[in-house]
């Protein structure tokens, strides 16, 4: 190459790098100014113009969201999104592995119903009404259970998609030597299939865990006591009761992406190859 | 799709028996009830009498729908052509780099998508529309003057196009990439050899080969847009003077602070069947694909 090429490709180098770059700093600048501002005093944050550099760094926020009861959302949440992947693997790989090995009749609509459900899952706003009336005509509103259930049923799909693909990947002869030896289906897909599939059942845990523990449009109408009410629920409820109040509000959200984001940084690559293996969810 | 070993119908449906049953009561059986619920009129949440399309009458005499219409479908194109349009440059950016710093990237660029959509809407509040957040401050020192883009109909729509791409990107992003990814290396070299220009190549080897994955992120993108109830809330709240109540936020406000559960109903059910168009064009890209 000759070197005018040479120094235009550097240039396009430079760019590609620069424009990362500014993408990366208007993608992270929300969250990290956000934890940021969580740890400064509440001096600094109201100081004009903004320090980059606090004057010291303080928990108060964070004494100030937890005496406002912010534990016990933190608490509920933790069970809901522990429930909602537990029940959804369970379900999950047990579907998972029906429509991959065993040829049933009404396999087409069943692949169908789990396939259309991943969109639909993120419909929150056209079924959330129907939801409501729904679960105030079955009496399960403002129940322990009515969140999991609508929680399990939104990740559901998403995770049969996950798992589907993961032992679809798998040799049948797998399954064939072990039948051989006498296993039943259930120990082929829990002691032999499974075991095998981690990364996928990694990500689709992941998955459900985030959903769970994202989800505020459900959580927000169907349960209406304190102890039922999940965390970004409590989030919402703090910006109208600290208002322009920054701190203490910045470390309730702090708090609250807290497991995700420490999630991502350590799984990041299981959820981006899920994600790019063709489940897709927006 | 693999073929099964073995034959058992019962024992399949066994399987994946508990799963639907939770799908169909939970996801679909509210779905099928709203527009029978639709055409009834509501006692508390029981149906009552039957109206046939009466109540679809009511909400299409509503003066609010038009405006409603109107910027729900200004926002969900804009949000969804800018989000596409980033993506797609920064995933051609990220394609060119290293392994190492392409990974980093892209755990960087994914991690708002990651976080709620409650927490995320706050955040880009607090960084790019509060007076105290660094963006205002950053604009004005360029000489930009410091106002409040939620004052003005037009800029707030902007802030909320600009939260939803922000919001979403990342998640574009990985798609798009994986795209990008799984086209065959000789199809360059192929071009190269016949002498393509730079932008050549681009127009007629990855644009072509990205349809699928452009398309399928474009109706998720679509829908989540349509359906976001938390970015409209939580970063305008619909305002000023209505310009950015999209449709989700309409029925959410119209069902749980005017207590208007019927008129809600209907109009999600008429959301829904948008829903089911774009569904259904979802699940025919990615049957072709898998196929």
């Amino acid at each position: 190459m000759s070197m005018a090429g040479g120094t235009s490709r550097r240039w396009v180098q430079g760019l590609v790098f620069l424009f990362l770059g500014v993408m990366l700093v208007l993608n992270l600048g929300p969250i990290v100014w956000g934890l940021a501002s969580s740890f400064t005093p509440t001096l600094d944050i109201v100081s004009y113009p903004p320090r980059l550099v606090p004057s010291a760094l303080t928990l108060e926020h964070y004494e100030t969201a937890f005496n406002n009861g912010f534990l016990r959302p933190l608490r509920t949440s933790v069970v809901y999104a522990g429930v909602t992947v537990a029940v959804a693997l369970l379900l999950g790989s047990l579907g998972a592995y029906a429509l991959d090995r065993i040829a049933f009749r009404g396999r087409g609509l069943v692949m169908f119903l789990v396939l259309s459900g991943i969109p639909l899952a993120s419909g929150a706003a056209a079924l959330i009404v129907p939801t409501y009336v729904y679960m105030t005509w079955l009496h399960l509103n403002n129940t322990a259970v009515v969140l999991p259930l609508v929680y399990i049923a939104y990740n559901l799909p998403i995770v049969i998609w996950i798992l589907r693909g993961a032992i679809g990947g798998l040799p049948a002869e797998l399954d064939e030597s072990a039948m051989v030896d006498g296993a039943g289906r259930l120990r082929i897909l829990f002691q032999i299939l499974l075991p095998i599939c981690k990364p996928a059942i990694g990500a689709a845990a992941l998955f459900a865990f985030v959903g769970a523990w994202n989800e505020f449009v459900a959580g927000s109408v169907l349960v209406d006591s304190p102890g039922l009410r999940p965390i970004q629920v409590a989030i919402y409820q703090n910006i109208g009761f600290f208002g322009r109040d920054w701190g203490p509000l910045l470390a309730s959200a702090s708090l609250a992406i807290l497991p995700v984001v420490l999630a991502f940084l350590v799984f990041g690559r299981l959820l981006i190859s899920g994600l790019s293996s063709g489940s897709v969810k927006g | 799709m693999r073929q099964g070993t073995g034959s058992g119908s019962l024992t399949g449906l066994l399987f994946v028996l508990p799963a639907i049953l939770l799908l169909v009561i939970l996801l679909y059986g509210p779905a099928a009830m709203s527009i029978f619920n639709s055409l009834h009129t509501l006692k508390g949440v029981t149906p009552d009498r039957f109206v046939g399309l009466d109540n679809y009458a009511r909400l299409l005499a509503n003066p609010t729908l038009p405006s409603v219409v109107w910027t729900t479908t200004v926002f969900v194109i804009l949000a969804t052509v800018l989000t596409v349009a980033l993506a797609t440059l920064i995933a051609l950016a990220a394609d060119s780099l290293p392994a190492t710093p392409a990974r980093i990237a892209q755990i960087g660029i994914i991690l708002p998508w990651a976080i709620s959509a409650v927490v995320g809407a706050l955040l880009f509040r607090w960084f790019y529309i509060s007076d105290l957040g660094l963006f205002r401050h950053a604009l004005a020192a360029l000489g930009f003057g410091n106002v409040d883009p939620l004052m003005n109909p037009t800029t707030a729509m902007a802030a909320l196009v600009a939260s939803a791409a922000w919001k979403k990107l990342g998640f574009a992003v990985i798609l798009i990439l994986a795209g990008l990814k799984a086209i065959p290396r000789d199809l360059y070299e192929a071009a190269h050899v016949d002498g393509a220009s730079g932008f050549q190549v681009f127009r007629l080897v990855t644009l072509p080969m990205l349809a699928g994955p452009l398309l399928i992120c474009t109706v998720v993108l679509a829908i989540a847009d349509l359906n976001s109830v938390e970015l409209p809330l939580v970063v305008t709240g619909g305002g000023p003077l209505g310009s950015t109540t999209t449709v989700a936020l309409a029925i959410y406000s119209m069902a749980f602070s005017q207590y208007d559960i019927q008129g809600a109903l209907t109009l999600a059910v008429l959301t829904f069947l948008i829903n089911i168009v774009l569904v259904a064009v979802y699940v025919r890209i990615v049957r072709r694909r898998r196929a």
